[in-house]
């Protein structure tokens, strides 16, 4: 696991650079972030892999980049664990491409994880005081 | 709970295919998007496969995913492992070498047992396959009697087939159209022989009803290996004749090699030839009723049991018994094929079982010793990963896994010990143990070394890890900064391996000091004669042109003058009984006036022989007169009688001058091929032979001259010669002979008579060779575990020892207080090792001879033997320390 954390890592680092984003902007995704994006990406209907990382990059206002080829073995993950279910099917321009839902335990997984990140942030934030700008 | 919904694809069942495909899509929609922003086509595909990344990298990791989550784990604890095992080469090499012994020792037996025991037998529904064995009063005789036989199929009902058959030494020739002659088993069977095994003919036809009758009876079916041996496999070889004892033989059939050795694997050859079972004019007559000496192979019908069977037979017996006088308290016993073949194996495998098995825990005992050595020298190491969060799970499982790499090493190397152990052992076989002959290295066998393997592993490598990882960290730490690396738990669990190893060891000594006593015992009985010097040969003068008495007794005689005419021969004589071996051959006596019960008749040992006899073997004459010249052919038949003999017959009475009758007593016909009824006078009385083999004592003999009785005087001959030099030397020179005078009369089993006598112990030699072999290997290993246990703890107390040099200690001080430890182990050991040989005594009991399972000196004489070769182990680290330079010592850390 210590493996592929890493790798997501790196993968944002370098997708950025390939967007001609400087490194330094670059926002690190915290260890096991991606997970919860992908399921909040999925609460609006099914996606394919290429849908799920534009709308990480646009809903977050271009601050974190998604190496495309990161998402998939986190995806392979989700569906192993049973909280994302794919099937192939077309894409709104008439492509095939592979479609993942959330299914209910997924469900339960985003609002969990989602109460926890939000504890998460709000003690850090607390932690670090008010914002000097 | 939550089930994936119908429609989608399971996760599980992806294939690599599909998730390219899903790259390949991702990519298009990628680039299409991109081309929607104004991008070129080129340049929009070569974005989209930038944003992506390295494909193959992303599918490498969908690949890997799939696989178990415990194999990666695994996999890197294994590397981890190999590495570990590397960095000390020492203690890697030790432990694989000591697995191996063990791995290998039991991989050999067990591919024995799998030959003998296990494997399936080689005929369709086997299981039905039984041979029927002749029993008299309870004791097993050589098989019923041909007609007794027929009567058993005829009137029972449990049996599809029950088949007699016989195997006969036979003189062939013009083999593969040559004119060489050569003694053979040839097979006397009916076609239902083959039937009754369901083997079926390869090429031509088996015998038909009507060629199961003496006259015509001259075909003949030989093996795949003979046909294609001599015959080059062309199917011209039906319609070729054999000769065999000078008559001509039809070959009319080819059968596969599918008869095993061990079925009559008393015969000691294997056959290559049959042809009907017809081996004389009235051999299935109510005459031979009493002549048992066939074999009988039966198939039952399909769902009776062995009981059922038994049952039927032992009815058709008790009737059989009633009606014919000579059937009195004759009985049958059935064997299933599956005992068969294991035959006099039994008893040896389970010893050797149970050695192996000994060794392997020897060798556990030892990797587990070894391990915890190495486990101790490694607790900071492992505190150090405890305090950074390590799971005691994980570190036992890295543990394990180191174990488990020596485990596979060492089964590897076991195995490849195995085989080339395996080869040694089937060459130190006796001959008669021709059961062995189908071992060899199998899947099963293999399975079951991996299997043993993996269990090795576990039994000595997690006690040693978990001990390890029970490792207290404050402890563990602070020792290891001191240097220290031993335990209290640790050390006293390494004690109590090392007893246990040196008792095991104690146990496999005891048992081949036992069988050695009994050879020695066995192979100074007392024969009766000396076997030096002379050799031994049979030969068989044909009945098609030597058909009466007077033509076999002038053939023998003139046989008998040119090979004492040979320069190294000193005396010659051509008899029937090789002494100091079982003779089978037996007559009923009649000592006129002495009264007999008719249902136990007394039977002698009986040698038909030339007047050489005694010269010849150096038999002393206690009374009376030797055989003489003068002794003629037709004349009144004389004889002589052993010691026992007049023990029996004719106790505090003069046997000189007495006349006895030989033959079936009263209301007995006269029985057999070889039917005696003759009245003899006996003339002197000579010393005991062992004519009932090495383990008995002498039973009663009688030896007389085949020329005067002319029914006894059979072409099957032994000759005995007493040599000048080396005993075959003279072989050729004799074989020569025997060609000069009838060149269709091969010359055959030619040794030693010495050797003959010593086959009786062969069985035991062997058995005690590998258990003398074993016994050797467990106490090396064993000491090996000694020796570890003291120069470790010399090691430890280097900086003790070294402060009591400098405060005075002489060296022999320092020697006693290392030996002393050892020897107090090596006490508890033999201790331990006696009970457990006590304990175990009962697995012995049926090999030995003239001695006791308890034998006193043979217990003191192997814990003797074990204390000083465990005090010799201890010496060597003990001098070692008593050497110590305290300047050093005190430097040590």
């Amino acid at each position: 696991m210590v493996t592929r954390r890493g790798d997501e890592r790196r993968a944002i680092r370098r997708s950025g650079e390939g967007l001609g984003k400087e490194p330094r902007d670059r926002l690190e995704l915290l260890q096991g972030t991606l997970d919860v994006l992908i399921l909040r990406t999925l609460i609006f209907g099914p996606q394919h892999g290429q849908g799920i990382a534009r709308a990480i990059q646009t809903t977050s206002d271009e601050e974190l980049l998604v190496e495309h080829g990161a998402l998939y073995p986190a995806l392979q993950r989700l569906e192993e664990r049973r909280w994302i279910s794919a099937k192939w099917g077309v894409s709104a321009n008439n492509r095939k491409a592979r479609f993942y839902g959330l299914t209910a335990a997924g469900r339960k997984q985003l609002v969990k994880e989602t109460s926890k990140w939000r504890r998460l942030v709000s003690a850090i934030g607390r932690v670090l005081g008010p914002e000097e700008t | 709970m939550f089930r994936r919904r119908l429609d989608t694809d399971s996760p599980a069942s992806r294939t690599d295919a599909d998730f390219a495909a899903e790259i390949e899509a991702h990519i298009a929609l990628e680039a299409e998007r991109l081309r929607e922003e104004g991008l070129s086509e080129e340049d929009a595909l070569a974005a989209a496969r930038r944003a992506f990344g390295n494909t193959t990298r992303v599918r490498e990791r969908f690949y890997e995913s799939r696989r178990a989550r415990w194999w990666e784990d695994f996999r890197r604890d294994f590397r981890f492992g190999f590495r570990t095992l590397r960095k000390s080469p020492g203690f890697s090499v030790v432990a694989v070498l000591t697995l191996a012994l063990g791995i290998g020792a039991n991989t050999a037996i067990f591919s024995i047992v799998n030959a003998v025991l296990i494997a399936p037998l080689p005929f369709p529904n086997a299981e039905r396959l039984v041979m029927v064995r002749g029993v008299d009063h309870g004791r097993e005789l050589l098989g019923p009697s041909p007609i007794d036989a027929l009567d058993y199929g005829r009137l029972t009902h449990s049996f599809e087939m029950l088949v007699p058959y016989d195997y006969w030494r036979k003189n062939v020739s013009g083999i593969g159209g040559g004119n060489e002659a050569q003694e053979m088993l040839v097979g006397l069977v009916p076609a239902e022989y083959f039937e009754a095994l369901r083997i079926r003919p390869v090429l031509g036809r088996l015998f038909r009803k009507e060629e199961n009758v003496y006259g015509k009876h001259y075909v003949a079916v030989v093996n795949t290996t003979f046909w294609r041996e001599h015959y080059g496999g062309r199917r011209d070889v039906l319609g070729r004749t054999l000769r065999v004892n000078g008559e001509p033989y039809t070959i009319v059939g080819v059968v596969p090699d599918a008869i095993p050795r061990w079925m009559d694997a008393q015969l000691q050859l294997n056959a290559q030839i049959w042809t009907p079972d017809a081996p004389y004019a009235d051999f299935f007559s109510e005459a031979n009723r009493g002549d048992r000496d066939v074999f009988v192979l039966a198939r039952m019908k399909p769902g009776v049991t062995l009981a059922q069977a038994q049952a039927d037979l032992d009815v058709v017996a008790a009737q059989l018994a009633a009606r014919y006088p000579v059937d009195r308290g004759i009985g049958v016993k059935l064997e299933p094929l599956g005992k068969v073949r294991v035959g006099p194996l039994q008893p040896i495998l389970l010893i050797l079982s149970g050695a192996v098995g000994l060794i392997l825990l020897i060798a556990c005992s030892n990797v587990a010793n070894l391990l915890l050595v190495r486990h101790s020298g490694r607790r900071r190491e492992l505190a150090v990963r405890a305090a950074l969060g390590g799971r005691r799970g994980a570190i036992v499982r890295q543990l394990t896994a180191e174990s488990l790499v020596l485990g596979l090493l060492g089964g590897g190397a076991g195995v490849l010990l195995a085989a080339a152990g395996t080869r040694i052992l089937l060459a130190l076989r006796p001959p008669q143990l021709r059961q062995l002959g189908e071992v060899h290295l199998d899947l099963r066998v293999l399975i079951f070394s991996a299997a043993l393997s993996i269990l090795t592993i576990l039994v000595s490598g997690l006690a040693p890890a978990f001990t390890a990882s029970k490792v207290n960290l404050g402890e563990a730490l602070k020792e290891a900064a001191r240097g220290a690396t031993s335990g209290g738990g640790s050390q006293r669990m390494r004690r109590w391996l090392v007893v246990a190893e040196t008792g095991l060891a104690l146990m496999l000594m005891v048992g081949a000091g036992l069988l050695l006593r009994t050879i020695g015992r066995l192979q100074s009985q007392e024969l009766g004669y000396s076997p030096d010097h002379l050799m031994f040969a049979q030969f068989f003068v044909p009945e098609a042109r030597y058909p009466d008495s007077p033509a076999i007794t002038r053939f023998a005689a003139r046989f008998r003058e040119r090979v004492a005419a040979i320069p190294g021969v000193r005396e010659a004589t051509i008899t029937n009984t090789v002494p100091g071996t079982y003779n089978r051959w037996k007559q009923y006596i009649t000592v006129p006036g002495r009264v007999v019960r008719s249902d136990d008749l007394p039977r002698i040992g009986f040698t038909p022989t030339d007047e050489h006899f005694l010269s010849t073997c150096g038999i002393p004459l206690l009374r009376g007169r030797d055989f003489a010249a003068s002794d003629r052919e037709g004349g009144p038949p004389v004889a002589l009688i052993t010691q026992a003999a007049v023990k029996r017959f004719f106790p505090g009475e003069d046997p000189i001058g007495r006349t006895v009758h030989l033959g079936e007593p009263g209301d007995v016909p006269p029985q057999g091929s070889a039917r005696l009824s003759a009245d003899v006078t006996i003339v002197g009385v000579v010393g005991d032979m062992r004519n009932e083999g090495l383990k008995e004592p002498p039973s009663p003999q009688l030896l007389a001259l085949y020329r005067q009785l002319p029914t006894v005087n059979v072409g099957f001959k032994d000759l005995i010669v007493r040599t000048a030099r080396k005993e075959t030397s003279v072989a050729p020179a004799i074989a020569d002979r025997l060609r000069g005078l009838d060149p269709d009369i091969p010359l055959s089993e030619v040794a030693a008579v010495r050797e003959i006598v010593l086959r009786q112990t062969s069985n035991t030699r062997f058995t005690t060779t590998l258990l003398a072999l074993f016994a050797a290997l467990g106490t090396i290993l064993a000491l090996v575990g000694v020796y570890g246990v003291i120069s470790y703890a010399v090691a430890q107390r280097t900086h003790e020892i070294g402060v009591r040099v400098a405060l005075g200690a002489r060296g022999g001080e320092i020697v006693w207080l290392m030996l002393r430890p050892g020897i107090v182990l090596g006490l508890a050991g033999a201790v331990l090792g006696i009970l457990g040989a006590a304990a175990a005594r009962r697995v012995l009991s049926s090999l030995l001879f003239g001695i006791s399972p308890l034998d006193p000196p043979t217990f003191a004489a192997a814990a003797g033997l074990l204390m000083v070769a465990v005090a010799a182990a201890c010496a060597i680290p003990a001098f070692r320390a008593s050497r110590v330079d305290p300047a050093v010592a005190l430097r040590y850390e």
